[in-house]
C-alpha cells in the first residue's frame, strides 16, 4: 500500500489530488466537487465536507465562512428504489 | 477461532439472542441474532470488509453508523449494503464487492502503486486522438468502475412495496437523541401533536452507546449516559399526542412540505406545520498518512461495538483526540478489556481531570501536544507514528486507532427545509442559523449537538426551548409556557454570553 | 490574475452555460473575438450541468431530427476540436414500444426518419431483449434503435468550451449577474452587470431557465415559461445498461454513465416553476418507472436527486435568432434539448450573428415562427405527439 492522505473515502481522493485541482483553477466548492468528484460519492459529503471547506479556505486565503456549502440533496442515505416507489408499484 | 465478544463487562449486560451464522466470502461466520453482520465480523476478528473504489486499498469499519462508504458489501444479491447496520439472518450470504479474485488478495490493488498514471481529471486530457481510443478506454473504465453488481433479471419474485403512510401532525422532530426527545416532550406538553423520527431501534441517539457518568448536579446526576437515554425515552412514551417512528431513516424534506422517512413497514410521509431538527453530528475523519487503514475507526464506532454489541474493537488500541472525550473513551476501552497503549492528544495539556488521573494510575501514556503523522501496517493497522510540535516523534504499537477529532453537523434536512447554513468558527462546524428561540426559519427550529452544543444539560435545555418555541408559534401553550420560554432563553443564551 | 471588465464589447452573451459558451467559442473561431460572457453563478451552474447528458437523433419532427443529426456529426469530433475529452460515447439509444399500436407508430416514425436522412431501425422484442437484457420483457414489444445515440459528460463540455473560447480571446465572467439591458432607438446599447456596465452592439439571451426574465429586460415577452426539471442518480454499479433508453409509458429516460451510475428523469408537467427544491412526487414516480421497466434495479439505491431550470417554449422547440422588436438582441433559448444541440447551435448561431442571416438548419426555430403560424410538431399539442401520448394509455 502506498502512503496516502485520504480526504475522500468514496472516490479515493488524496489531499494532494484536491490541492492540485484547487491550484488548477477549480477553487470554488462546486467546481471542485464536479472536477474531482469529492462530495458526490456514497457518503454524500458526510465525511469530507469540513475537511474540504478548510482546505479551500487555506489555499484561497479566505475565511471558511466564505467558502459556502453545497446543496445537500435527498436522500439522506442511499435508499433503494424498492422503498422509494412507495405505493406507486404495480404488479 | 477468534472471538472478540466481551464475556463480562463491569456494568453492561448484552442480550445477544440465539446463536446463528451467515456466510462471508464463502466461509461460515458465527453470529448472534441481535447482532449486525458488521458486529459479528468484528467479533470474528475481521478487520477488512471492502476495497476502495479507485485504488482498491483495504478498508475496514470506520463509522459503524451506516454513513461512511467503507462497509458496503453484497448481501443476498443486493449490492452496496452497509453491513454495520444490517441485521444478521440465518444463512445470509455476504460477499465482498469489486475485488478480483478476493478481498484478501485483490489484483486491482496494483492501481494503488500506479496512481501517478491516473491523477484526478486525467480522463479529460487524454484519449482525445485517435478518435476510436476513447470508446475503447471507456469500455475498460466501465468494467473497472462501479461498486456493486446487479443481475440482468430477477429470479425471485419481485419485492412488494408497502403503501406509503401519510401522517399529518403539528410538529415533526427529527432526531431522537437528548435534544430531540426534550423538544418532543416540551411540544407535547403544550398539547401539540408530535411525530418523532429516529434512525435507531431505540431512542437516545448517541447517549445509547455512551457510558459516561453525569457529574453535574442535575436530575441525571450519577446516571450513565445510556441510562439517561432510557429515562428520557420512558418519559416520552407516557405523553399524549406523540407518534414515534423508530427505526426511521429520514429520506428528505421535499418541496411538497413533506418529510419522508423509510421504516421497516415502508415509506412514511409526514406533513408537519413545524420542524425541529436535532440531527446531531458525524465524527470527522482526520487527515494523516494512511488514515484509511483497517483498524482505524471513529470514537462512535468503538462505542457502538463495545456498548451495543458487546464486541471489542481490537486488542491494543490508541486514541487520537482533542478533548476530554478521548480520556472517557480510554476508560471505556479498558472496561472492555482492550489495552490502551497511548492517548495522542492535540491539546497542549489539561489543567485537571479525574479521568486523566485514573488513566495515569493505570499506566496509560498520554502524549499532549501531539498529532498523528502516519498509520502503518501492510493491510491493517499495526502501529502509528506521531509527532509533537517540537518535532519529537513516537511510534506506538496498536491494532486499533479510535479518532475523536471534531465533528461535522448533520444539516442536510435542515437545509432542505430552507434553513440557512453558516460556518461557526467556535466549533469549526457548518450549522443552521438560529435566533434566541432556536428558530432557524419560519417553519424550522434547531437544537443540540448539531449546533456544537455541549454539555448534555445544555443540549436538553436547547431541545426543550426549540420544542416549546415551535409549539408557541402555533398558538399552542399559555402564558406560563411563554414565561418558561423566556427562562429557557435566558438559561441557554445568558450562560453563553457570560 | 483577473481580467478587468472593458467598457465595450461587440457581443455580450448573457448566460455561461453550454449554449452561451459554444456560441462564444464559435464566434471567436470565425474571427469575432470581442466577445464577453456573463454568468450569474459558476459556469454551467444552470441546466448545463444538471441534465442527463443525452444525445440522440431519433426525435419526432423533421426540423429537430435534422438539427440533432448535424449536431451528432459535431459531437463525434468535438473532443479533438476542443482538445479536451468531453467523454462523448456513442452507445446507442432506444425508444420502447410496449404495445402493437405503439409498434405501428414506431414503424411509421422509422420510415419518416429514413425520409429525413436519419438512420434508425425498428427492433422487435427479441432484438430489443438482446440489446438490453435487463428489460422487463412484458413491457417491450420492440422499439426504435438509434445507433447514433450517445452521452457526454456535461461538466466536461462546459469546461471544454469555456477553455477553448478563452484561448481564442473570449472573456468569461462568472459570478456576474446581468441586471439590465439598455436600449437606444430600438437598438441594444449596453448591459448593466453586478460588476459594472458595458456597451455592446449585440446582446445574446442564452440564459436558460432565466431567459424569459432576460428578454423582459428589453420589453419582450417570450412564448416560454421556466419549468423545474428534476433528475436522479444511483450508486455506481458494474455495466448494466448499454444504450440509453426512453420509455414513453413511464415518461422515463435513463442511462448509465461511464462511472457506472444510473441517471434518470421523467417528463415534467409543471405549469411554471422557479422552485429548485426536490419533490417527493418525482422520486417516487421515477423509482416506480425504473423498477417497472428494469425490475432488478429495485435493488439499487438512489444516491442523490436534484433539480434544474429550463425554459420551455409553446411548441417545445428552441427560439433562436434576432427579434424584429429590438435590434441587436439575439435569442438562444427555449431549449429542451439544449445540451445535445449546443455544438451545432453554437456554430449556426455564430454564423447567423456575423452574416446577419439565419442558416437554413436553424431557420425553422426562428422567433417569428409563432407569428407566422409555423410552430413545430415536437409540441405536445401536435397531432403526432398526441397520437404517441394516447398510445401510452392502456
Amino acid at each position: 500500500m502506498k502512503p496516502k492522505k485520504i480526504v475522500c473515502l468514496c472516490e479515493d481522493l488524496t489531499k494532494e489530488d484536491l490541492e492540485d485541482a484547487i491550484k488548477n483553477g477549480f477553487n470554488d466548492l462546486e467546481l471542485l466537487k464536479r472536477f474531482t468528484g469529492v462530495c458526490t460519492g456514497p457518503c454524500q459529503a458526510k465525511f469530507c465536507l469540513m475537511n474540504v471547506i478548510q482546505m479551500l479556505s487555506e489555499m484561497n486565503h479566505t475565511k471558511p465562512e466564505s467558502i459556502g456549502v453545497p446543496a445537500l440533496r435527498p436522500p439522506f442515505r442511499p435508499t433503494r428504489l424498492a422503498v422509494l416507489r412507495g405505493d406507486a408499484a404495480e404488479e | 477461532m477468534k472471538n472478540q465478544r466481551i464475556p463480562d463487562h463491569p456494568y453492561l449486560a448484552f442480550d445477544r439472542g440465539r446463536k446463528t451464522h451467515f456466510i462471508f466470502d464463502g466461509s461460515e461466520c458465527e453470529a448472534y441474532e441481535n447482532e449486525t453482520v458488521g458486529a459479528a465480523l468484528v467479533a470474528a476478528g475481521v478487520k477488512t470488509i471492502s476495497r476502495s473504489t479507485k485504488y482498491h486499498r483495504p478498508r475496514g469499519f470506520l463509522c459503524f453508523t451506516g454513513r461512511c462508504p467503507n462497509c458496503m458489501a453484497e448481501v443476498n444479491g443486493i449490492p452496496n449494503v452497509r453491513v454495520c447496520r444490517e441485521k444478521v439472518s440465518p444463512d445470509m450470504i455476504v460477499r465482498a464487492q469489486n475485488v478480483f479474485p478476493s478481498l484478501r488478495i485483490d489484483l486491482y490493488s496494483v492501481l494503488d502503486r500506479l496512481d501517478f498514471a491516473f491523477p484526478v481529471g486525467f480522463q479529460y486530457k487524454r484519449f482525445i486522438r485517435p478518435r476510436y481510443l476513447w470508446p475503447f478506454v471507456e469500455r475498460r473504465i466501465r468494467s473497472v468502475a462501479g461498486i456493486g453488481r446487479l443481475p440482468m433479471q430477477l429470479q425471485v419474485k419481485r419485492e412488494k412495496s408497502p403503501k406509503a403512510r401519510p401522517v399529518e401532525t403539528d410538529i415533526a422532530v427529527v432526531g431522537g437523541g437528548p435534544a430531540g426527545i426534550s423538544a418532543a416532550i416540551a411540544a407535547a406538553e403544550t398539547g401539540a401533536g408530535v411525530a418523532l423520527i429516529d434512525e435507531g431501534n431505540e431512542l437516545g441517539g448517541h447517549l445509547r452507546w455512551n457510558t459516561d457518568m453525569e457529574e453535574s448536579p442535575n436530575e441525571f446526576a450519577g446516571m450513565r449516559a445510556f441510562q439517561i437515554a432510557k429515562k428520557l425515552a420512558d418519559r416520552l412514551v407516557t405523553l399524549q399526542h406523540i407518534r414515534i417512528f423508530a427505526p426511521a431513516i429520514a429520506i428528505g424534506v421535499f418541496s411538497e412540505g413533506i418529510l419522508a422517512a423509510e421504516t421497516p413497514d415502508g415509506l412514511v410521509e409526514i406533513k408537519p406545520k413545524r420542524y425541529v431538527f436535532a440531527t446531531g453530528c458525524t465524527d470527522r475523519l482526520p487527515i494523516f498518512e494512511n488514515n484509511d487503514l483497517p483498524g482505524i475507526m471513529t470514537k462512535t464506532s468503538a462505542q457502538i461495538l463495545m456498548h451495543i454489541y458487546g464486541v471489542r474493537p481490537g486488542n491494543e488500541a490508541a486514541i487520537y483526540c482533542s478533548s476530554d472525550e478521548g480520556f472517557a473513551l480510554a476508560s471505556q476501552l479498558l472496561d472492555a478489556k482492550v489495552r490502551v497503549n497511548a492517548i495522542v492528544d492535540k491539546r497542549k495539556g489539561v489543567s485537571q481531570s479525574k479521568t486523566l488521573e485514573t488513566l495515569t494510575s493505570q499506566e496509560v501514556p498520554v502524549h499532549f501536544n501531539s498529532r498523528m503523522v502516519r498509520a502503518s501496517g501492510r493491510n491493517r493497522l499495526n502501529s502509528i507514528q506521531t509527532s509533537t510540535e517540537g518535532g519529537h516523534g513516537q511510534t506506538i504499537t496498536c491494532d486499533t486507532l479510535c479518532v475523536a477529532i471534531g465533528r461535522q453537523a448533520v444539516c442536510e434536512l435542515a437545509q432542505q427545509a430552507g434553513c440557512e447554513l453558516t460556518y461557526d468558527p467556535r466549533f469549526e462546524l457548518v450549522r443552521p442559523i438560529h435566533d434566541d428561540h432556536m428558530k432557524s426559519n419560519a417553519e424550522s427550529y434547531v437544537a443540540g449537538e448539531m449546533l456544537g452544543t455541549q454539555p448534555l444539560s445544555m443540549i436538553t435545555l436547547e431541545g426543550r426551548l426549540a420544542g416549546l418555541s415551535a409549539a408557541l408559534s402555533l398558538d399552542l401553550g399559555d402564558s406560563a409556557r411563554l414565561r418558561e420560554q423566556a427562562d429557557l432563553t435566558s438559561s441557554v443564551f445568558g450562560n453563553r454570553r457570560s | 490574475m483577473v481580467t478587468p471588465l472593458k467598457s465595450k464589447y461587440r457581443v455580450a452573451i448573457v448566460g455561461g452555460g453550454v449554449q452561451g459558451l459554444s456560441l462564444a467559442y464559435n464566434l471567436a473561431k470565425l474571427g469575432e473575438k470581442d466577445v464577453v460572457v456573463f454568468e450569474k453563478g459558476y459556469i454551467g451552474s444552470g441546466a448545463s450541468t444538471r441534465n442527463g447528458g443525452l444525445i440522440r437523433t431519433a426525435w419526432f419532427s423533421e426540423e429537430v431530427c435534422t438539427l440533432m443529426n448535424e449536431s451528432v456529426r459535431v459531437w463525434e469530433q468535438l473532443s479533438e476540436e476542443l482538445s479536451f475529452n468531453v467523454m462523448y460515447t456513442q452507445r446507442g439509444s432506444f425508444i420502447v414500444a410496449g404495445t402493437d399500436p405503439q409498434m405501428e407508430f414506431c414503424k411509421e416514425l422509422v420510415d419518416l426518419h429514413t425520409s429525413w436522412g436519419i438512420r434508425t431501425k425498428l427492433l422487435d422484442s427479441r432484438e430489443a431483449m438482446k440489446l438490453i437484457p435487463c428489460f422487463n420483457e412484458r413491457e417491450v414489444r420492440g422499439g426504435i434503435y438509434d445507433r447514433k445515440g450517445g452521452i457526454a459528460r456535461h461538466d466536461a463540455v462546459v469546461w471544454a468550451y469555456a477553455r477553448a473560447a478563452s484561448h481564442l480571446g473570449v472573456t468569461v465572467f462568472p459570478q456576474t449577474e446581468v441586471q439590465a439591458i439598455r436600449l437606444q432607438d430600438g437598438q441594444v446599447r449596453s448591459v448593466k452587470t453586478s460588476q459594472g456596465e458595458v456597451q455592446a452592439d449585440i446582446v445574446v439571451d442564452a440564459a436558460g431557465g432565466h431567459s424569459t426574465h432576460v428578454a423582459q429586460m428589453v420589453g419582450v415577452q417570450l412564448p416560454t415559461r421556466p419549468v423545474r426539471w428534476e433528475a436522479m442518480v444511483t450508486e455506481p454499479i458494474k455495466p448494466y445498461l448499454n444504450p440509453y433508453v426512453r420509455w414513453p409509458k413511464g415518461e422515463l429516460y435513463v442511462s448509465q454513465t461511464s462511472r457506472g451510475e444510473i441517471v434518470a428523469g421523467v417528463d415534467s408537467h409543471e405549469a411554471s416553476s422557479m422552485d429548485l427544491r426536490c419533490s417527493l412526487a418525482f422520486i417516487k414516480k421515477v423509482s416506480a418507472a425504473l423498477s417497472s421497466i428494469f425490475p432488478s434495479l429495485e435493488r439499487l439505491a438512489v444516491l442523490r436527486q436534484w433539480a434544474g431550470l429550463i425554459s420551455i417554449s409553446d411548441d417545445g422547440c428552441p427560439i433562436l435568432g434576432p427579434i424584429p422588436e429590438v435590434g441587436g438582441f439575439i435569442l438562444d433559448c427555449g431549449w429542451y434539448i439544449g445540451f445535445a444541440t449546443a455544438p451545432i447551435a453554437g456554430r449556426m448561431l455564430a454564423r447567423s450573428v456575423l452574416e446577419d442571416k439565419m442558416p437554413k438548419l436553424i431557420e425553422p426555430f426562428r422567433y417569428t415562427r409563432f407569428a407566422d403560424g409555423e410552430q413545430i410538431s415536437e409540441d405536445s399539442n401536435s397531432e403526432r405527439m398526441t397520437r404517441l401520448a394516447r398510445l401510452n394509455q392502456y
